[in-house]
Order: structure tokens, then C-alpha cells, then sequence
């Protein structure tokens, strides 16, 4: 430091002496030309040579000066060299150190805040686990309780359905039986019309016969009279006969015509379209489907998400088992910093001992102990872990 | 549309074919044709390959044509219905009573 002050002088005084010179000659020179007489430009003329001189002597000082700044340059002592050493390495050491303890902090923070967040989520999950067992179990335990539930429903009601059609068949078998009866019973009232045709025919031919007998009682005069009254009372007859007869026959087509309405009345009863029942069963058995269909989903989702806990909670206890590496990590990095620490130690015990003018001999022979001292301690502080698998890791 | 009764020689199997619509019009002729055969160990085919209509009489006249048949001994066999018919039975369990053949 003191050889550059000097260097920087001299180059000033030099530079001060020339610029002086300069100025002395000029001015010199100017009043000779003015013609102010001769002592002055000679006086200030010797000033310059004076000062010209001075400037080369202090150029050569300054070469000189320049010089011997470089010469001390070019081969510094071993002391400086290693105070320089030291410094740098201590510096340096200082921000390593820095960078690792905020490295540390931070995975601290981080590992912890992940941990958490894992043990959380293996919660959550044990919950949700829960909530589908009990949904599960409340499924299963309706439908072992005889009560309102969408299959027992779908049951009743195709049960419903299979008695409906059972007694539309019935109704129709009974109504056909009831027809075939009807139809027996009209071919047995079309017998009673021939008989009343018979009677009708009877009755006319009594009338007809009474007519001629009343005729024959005329002819044969008063001894004809008694059998006259005779055969006009059998004619009133034959024409009572007639009339009732007609009663009978009227009687008879109106029962006929009941009988024909109660026959279509039960043939109605027998004659059922079988399609809406068709339609109605189909929709049954599809509501009956669709409700094992959705049943059955259910208990798969549920089995799929009681597995999907399962893993949820395998994972979350490999992750957590795989934040262990924040310990190797720590480790690690605590075993740089003692690297470090030994590295310091080792500036500082050279820069003492270049202090005390060790030679470079002396000091390759102290590096040389110094590392027989600690490197096997620090080889050995370095953990040896590098995987994460699961059961390979070092507990600390 | 109709109704056709024929018998095997020896007449002991009685078809009767019902052709279109098997509903309470047949209901006299299907009685005719099965009331009077009284020999026991008889069959009576009803042949549905041409039958597209069965509404509830027809069924509960199969019942009356078993009904008798089981009283002489002889049984009932229900031949080749249509897929339209086949469901018509199903749904009166009718498979459960009757021989039904393809």
C-alpha cells in the first residue's frame, strides 16, 4: 500500500514539473517576443531548464517507484498469502453456513407443514371409511326390515299383478261357464216357443172346429140350439186359449231379450284385452331390474370406495415414511458445515503459522497433520443413505 | 279368421287351429268341437302358429278345454304360439299348465 502512495506521487510531481516547464518556456518565449527586454524571458527560460530537469529526476523516481511496486507484487509473502487465505475462507465459510441454516429452516418448516398436511388427509379418509360403513350397514338393515323399501315394493306389486291376472282368468272362465249355460237354457226356451206354436195351432183348430159346430147347430134348428150354446162356449174358449197363449209367447221373447243381454253383459265380463296387463307386468319387472341394478352398483361403489381408503392410507404412510429424508438431508448438510468448520481451522492454524514466518516446507507438513487428524472423522460423519425404498431406511 | 277341427285317423288326437283372432266370438265352436269327444286318453293339439290375437276368454277357454280333458283323462298341448301369444301365456303362468311345444 505504502509503495503505491508513492508510485502516485511521483507520476503527480512529474506531471506538475512538465505542465510548469511547459508554461515557463511558454511565457519566456512570449516576452521575448514582445520585446520587454531580456532578463525576464532569460530568467523565466533557466526556470524551465530548472524545472525540466526536476521533471525528468522525478520520472525516473517514478520508473523506479513503479517498479519496485511490481517486483513486491509479482512475489508476495507466504504470511500474506495465507492471511489472505483465511480471510476468504471465512467470508466464503460464513455465507455457506448461512445458505445451509436457512436450507435447514426451510425443510424443517416444509416437512413438518407436509407431515401434517399427510396425517390430515389419512383422517379424512378414516372418516370417510366410517361414513360409508354406516351407509352401508343402514342399507343392509333396511332391507331386512320389512318396511318401505323401492324392492319389497316392486315385489308386492308384481305380486298384485300376477293375483289381477289370475282373477281375470278366473272371471273369464266363470263368465264363459255362465254363457255356455245361457246358451243351454235359450235352446231349451226355443222349445217352449215350439210347444207355444203347437198350443197356438191347437187353439185355432178348436176355434175352427167350434165355428163348424156352431154352424152345424144352426142348420139343425131349434133341436140344434143346446149344442150351439155348447160350441160357441168351446169357441171362447179356443179364443181365451189363443189370447193367453200370446201372453205366454209375449212373456217369453221378453225373457228371451234379458236372457240375450245378460249373455252379452257376461261375455263383456269374459272377453279382457291381456296387453295393458302385458305392459304393466313388463314395467314391473323393468322397475324390478333397474332396483337390483342400483343396488347392486351401490354396494360395488361402496366396496371400490372402502378399497380406495385403504390405499389412500397405504400411500399417506409411505409418504410420511418418506419424509425421513428430511433427517438425511439435515445430517448432510450438518456434515458440511463441520467440513467446513475444519476448513476454517485449517486457515487459521496456516495463517498463524505463516505469521510466525513458517516456512512452505513446515506448512505442507502441518496441512499434511491436520488432515491425518480429521479426515477420518469427517469421512466417517457422512451418512451413507441415498434411497428413499421403504424398510432400507436409517433411523436416527 | 276361424276355427278348423281335424282328428287323426284312429282319433285320438284332436287339433283344432285357431287362425287370426282367438277371442269370445270361437267360444261356442271350441266347445263344440271338444264337448262331444268323451274317450278317454285322448289329445287335443291347439295349434297357435296362426293365432296373432288372444285376449282373456281364450285363455279361460284353454281352461275349460283342460278342464274336460282332465275329467276324461286325456291332456291339453299348446303348439308353436307366436312370440306376441307366448307372452300372453306367460303372464297367466299358463307354462306352469299346459305342455307347450314349439
Amino acid at each position: 500500500m505504502a509503495a503505491d502512495f508513492h508510485v502516485k506521487n511521483a507520476v503527480r510531481w512529474r506531471a506538475g514539473l512538465t505542465l510548469l516547464t511547459g508554461a515557463s518556456v511558454g511565457y519566456g518565449l512570449a516576452l521575448l517576443f514582445l520585446g520587454t527586454g531580456w532578463l525576464w524571458p532569460m530568467l523565466l527560460l533557466l526556470a524551465a531548464v530548472v524545472l525540466g530537469w526536476l521533471a525528468v529526476h522525478c520520472s525516473a523516481r517514478a520508473t523506479e517507484a513503479h517498479e519496485a511496486h511490481f517486483a513486491a507484487r509479482a512475489a508476495p509473502g507466504l504470511a500474506d498469502f495465507c492471511r489472505g487465505l483465511d480471510q476468504t475462507v471465512g467470508e466464503e465459510l460464513r455465507a455457506i453456513d448461512e445458505e445451509i441454516a436457512r436450507t435447514q429452516a426451510l425443510l424443517r418448516d416444509s416437512v413438518a407443514l407436509l407431515t401434517g398436511g399427510l396425517q390430515a388427509i389419512a383422517m379424512q379418509s378414516g372418516v370417510q371409511q366410517g361414513i360409508v360403513r354406516a351407509v352401508l350397514n343402514r342399507a343392509e338393515s333396511t332391507d331386512q326390515v320389512k318396511g318401505v323399501n323401492v324392492r319389497n315394493f316392486a315385489q308386492d306389486v308384481g305380486r298384485m299383478m300376477s293375483d289381477f291376472v289370475d282373477l281375470l282368468i278366473q272371471v273369464s272362465v266363470q263368465s264363459l261357464t255362465t254363457v255356455h249355460n245361457i246358451d243351454d237354457m235359450v235352446e231349451q226356451t226355443e222349445a217352449i216357443f215350439a210347444a207355444v206354436d203347437e198350443v197356438q195351432g191347437l187353439a185355432k183348430k178348436t176355434n175352427l172346429l167350434a165355428l163348424n159346430a156352431s154352424i152345424e147347430a144352426a142348420r139343425a134348428g131349434e133341436a140344434g140350439k143346446g149344442f150351439g150354446v155348447v160350441a160357441d162356449e168351446v169357441r171362447k174358449l179356443a179364443q181365451i186359449s189363443e189370447t193367453i197363449n200370446d201372453r205366454i209367447r209375449e212373456r217369453m221373447v221378453g225373457a228371451k231379450e234379458s236372457i240375450d243381454r245378460v249373455r252379452e253383459t257376461v261375455a263383456g265380463m269374459a272377453s279382457r284385452d291381456m296387453n295393458e296387463c302385458i305392459g304393466a307386468k313388463a314395467q314391473v319387472q323393468d322397475l324390478l331390474t333397474s332396483v337390483e341394478k342400483i343396488n347392486s352398483e351401490f354396494t360395488d361403489h361402496a366396496a371400490e370406495m372402502g378399497g380406495v381408503a385403504q390405499h389412500i392410507e397405504q400411500a399417506v404412510g409411505d409418504s410420511i415414511r418418506s419424509l425421513q429424508f428430511e433427517d438425511i438431508v439435515r445430517q448432510a448438510l450438518d456434515d458440511a458445515r463441520l467440513r467446513g468448520e475444519l476448513l476454517r481451522q485449517l486457515a487459521s492454524e496456516l495463517q498463524r503459522a505463516a505469521a510466525l514466518s513458517a516456512s512452505p516446507e513446515e506448512l505442507l507438513v502441518l496441512m499434511q497433520r491436520f488432515r491425518d487428524t480429521h479426515g477420518e472423522k469427517v469421512g466417517r460423519g457422512i451418512v451413507s443413505q441415498t434411497s428413499m425404498d421403504a424398510g432400507s431406511v436409517q433411523l436416527f | 279368421m276361424g276355427l278348423t277341427v281335424t282328428r287323426s285317423p284312429d282319433g285320438k288326437i284332436i287339433t283344432l287351429a285357431i287362425q287370426g283372432q282367438f277371442q269370445f266370438a270361437l267360444h261356442r265352436e271350441f266347445r263344440d268341437a271338444y264337448l262331444g269327444v268323451t274317450q278317454p286318453g285322448c289329445e287335443f293339439d291347439v295349434n297357435l302358429a296362426a293365432t296373432d290375437y288372444m285376449d282373456s276368454s281364450a285363455l279361460g277357454m284353454l281352461l275349460l278345454l283342460k278342464e274336460h280333458a282332465n275329467q276324461y283323462g286325456s291332456r291339453v298341448v299348446l303348439v308353436s304360439p307366436s312370440s306376441a301369444i307366448r307372452r300372453v301365456l306367460e303372464i297367466a303362468s299358463f307354462e306352469q299348465l299346459f305342455a307347450i311345444k314349439s
